[in-house]
């Protein structure tokens, strides 16, 4: 499919899930696989600062933690936070021209195989509440035209994640914010019990908890609840991740 | 909203032990705290297990308590949304058309109990949601970011304490600031590894929490490594045990 043709569907596909009522993680979750399709990147992953200013991952388009390991670091340095501190996107064509500037996170984001990294930040006005980060496997900085429409998702994602309302609200704003945090921590929870019950990895995990929540037309969020309220327990998953029944409690 | 100042727990940190002293610290420390450093008249801390059910363990004055009585007394306010939404929710004059509208008990009501702005934050980790942290001002008004800021990293700490101090059974709290550790470090491995724990011991996922905390302190261990070990399986807990044990 042409790229244009791509892009139109990827607009009302993101468009359709913004309607009332719409899961936000998973909202964001499918906003950085489709950012990986349009942009050719390998990984896309996205952090919000919280209520100290530490940045925290709350969407990934996997959640490998080869990936995860990565966005650690970046709570002390790296391209996430450079871009987040200044409000300006941070490109890093090649990370082992880049050792000097950021040592620790250089190293190990090339020894799990990433070679580029771009930036971009998720900015409301004066503010900058988070960044989009890309991850790239070979050298090279993305074109203009690429570079452009990751700014555009970044932005598409502020807005998903925000609101319209939460925009003009400096109240409401902070109260989306910390719950989008919350609600990624309630799924890491989730998907500790699953991986515990089913003897699976937390990677597999929440591809499981993903699959049912989209083959029931259920949110993520309220999947990920479920799991924690124990009324949910998806202990019969394959390793591969399917589940073979519907996990219901007997 | 969003300032970047990663001194801000240790500082807040530093303004509790502050009040507590010699004392091991407590929720009503970290009220004391918060007050002075927010900008407002005073503050309460109930633990709530449900809209309805509810434990106020502090208040600073009158005022707060009777805030605090109102809103679970009548099953609506920004305390009551706060902890079933899982964020904070801010009202800078009760006595506007919105308070109004949206709590027509509670803000007619808070508003004769003499507060202007009221703010709650629940004290919250995913699942883990055990009360609500209330500030209010006599004046209407919103709080400033930097207030904001702070107070959100005041119902962190809140958290903590209330964690320690008021553990399930069997488990033993302790509610000094050297806990903070968790506080700064919101990692992903360490709630995936609640969730591991809190189904090896059949327990809730605050009960979980502890157990981790428990095992770190008493290994002299960081709490993500503890939680890496139970990530890769090299470490399991048990419900009769007293702290993790090694697998195999």
């Amino acid at each position: 499919m042409a790229r244009e043709q791509l892009l139109t569907r990827v607009f009302v596909e993101l468009a359709d899930t913004l309607v009332a009522d719409f899961d936000v993680i998973e909202f964001l979750h499918l906003l950085t696989e489709r950012c990986v399709q349009l942009l050719e990147v390998d990984q896309a992953g996205l952090v919000l600062a919280d209520q100290t200013g530490r940045l925290r991952l709350v969407a990934a388009s996997s959640e490998q933690t080869r990936l995860l390991e990565v966005f650690q670091l970046e709570r002390d340095e790296g391209p996430c936070l450079e871009c987040y501190s200044t409000g300006r996107p941070v490109v890093a064509a090649d990370l082992a021209a880049a050792r000097d500037r950021w040592p620790a996170f250089t190293e190990v984001a090339l020894r799990r195989g990433f070679a580029a990294v771009h930036s971009l930040p998720m900015r409301l006005r004066d503010q900058v509440i988070g960044a989009l980060n890309l991850f790239q496997a070979e050298p090279g900085a993305l074109d203009t035209d690429s570079a452009a429409l990751g700014q555009g998702f970044a932005d598409i994602a502020t807005i998903g994640l925000i609101g319209e309302r939460a925009a003009r609200e400096q109240a409401l704003l902070s109260q989306q914010l910390q719950t989008a945090l919350n609600t990624r921590v309630l799924i890491e929870q989730a998907k500790g019990m699953i991986a515990e019950r089913a003897q699976i990895s937390v990677d597999q995990a929440f591809t499981a908890m993903r699959t049912h929540a989209r083959n029931n037309n259920h949110k993520l969020t309220d999947v990920a609840a479920a799991v924690t309220r124990g009324d949910l327990v998806l202990d019969q998953v394959t390793p591969g991740g399917r589940r073979n029944t519907d996990g219901q409690r007997k | 909203m969003v300032i970047k100042d990663e001194g801000r727990a240790a500082r807040v940190w530093a303004l509790i032990a502050g009040f507590a002293g010699a004392e091991a610290v407590s929720v009503g420390h970290v009220c004391r705290a918060a007050v002075p450093v927010t900008g407002t008249d005073g503050a309460a801390l109930s633990l709530v297990t449900a809209p309805d059910r509810r434990t106020l363990l502090h208040a600073t004055d009158g005022a707060a308590r009777r805030l605090d009585d109102l809103q679970f007394g009548l099953g609506e306010g920004p305390c009551v949304d706060a902890w079933r939404q899982g964020g904070p929710v801010l009202v800078a004059d009760l006595g506007s058309v919105e308070a109004m509208a949206r709590w027509p008990w509670f803000a007619a009501s808070a508003v004769e109990a003499g507060a202007g702005a009221l703010f709650a934050f629940p004290l919250q980790a995913g699942a883990i949601r055990p009360g609500v942290l209330v500030l209010y001002r006599a004046q209407p008004g919103l709080l400033s970011d930097e207030q904001l800021a702070d107070a959100l990293v005041f119902a962190r700490a809140a958290l903590t304490v209330t964690l320690d101090t008021v553990g399930s059974d069997g488990v033993e709290g302790r509610s000094t600031p050297v806990a903070s550790g968790w506080l700064g470090q919101d990692r992903a491995e360490v709630y995936q590894a609640t969730g591991m724990v809190a189904v090896q011991l059949d327990a809730g996922l605050d009960e979980a929490l502890a157990r981790l905390r428990a095992h770190a302190f008493t290994t002299d261990a960081s709490l993500a490594e503890i939680a890496q070990q139970v990530l890769d399986r090299v470490l399991r807990f048990t419900p009769d045990g007293t702290g993790g044990s090694d697998a195999e």
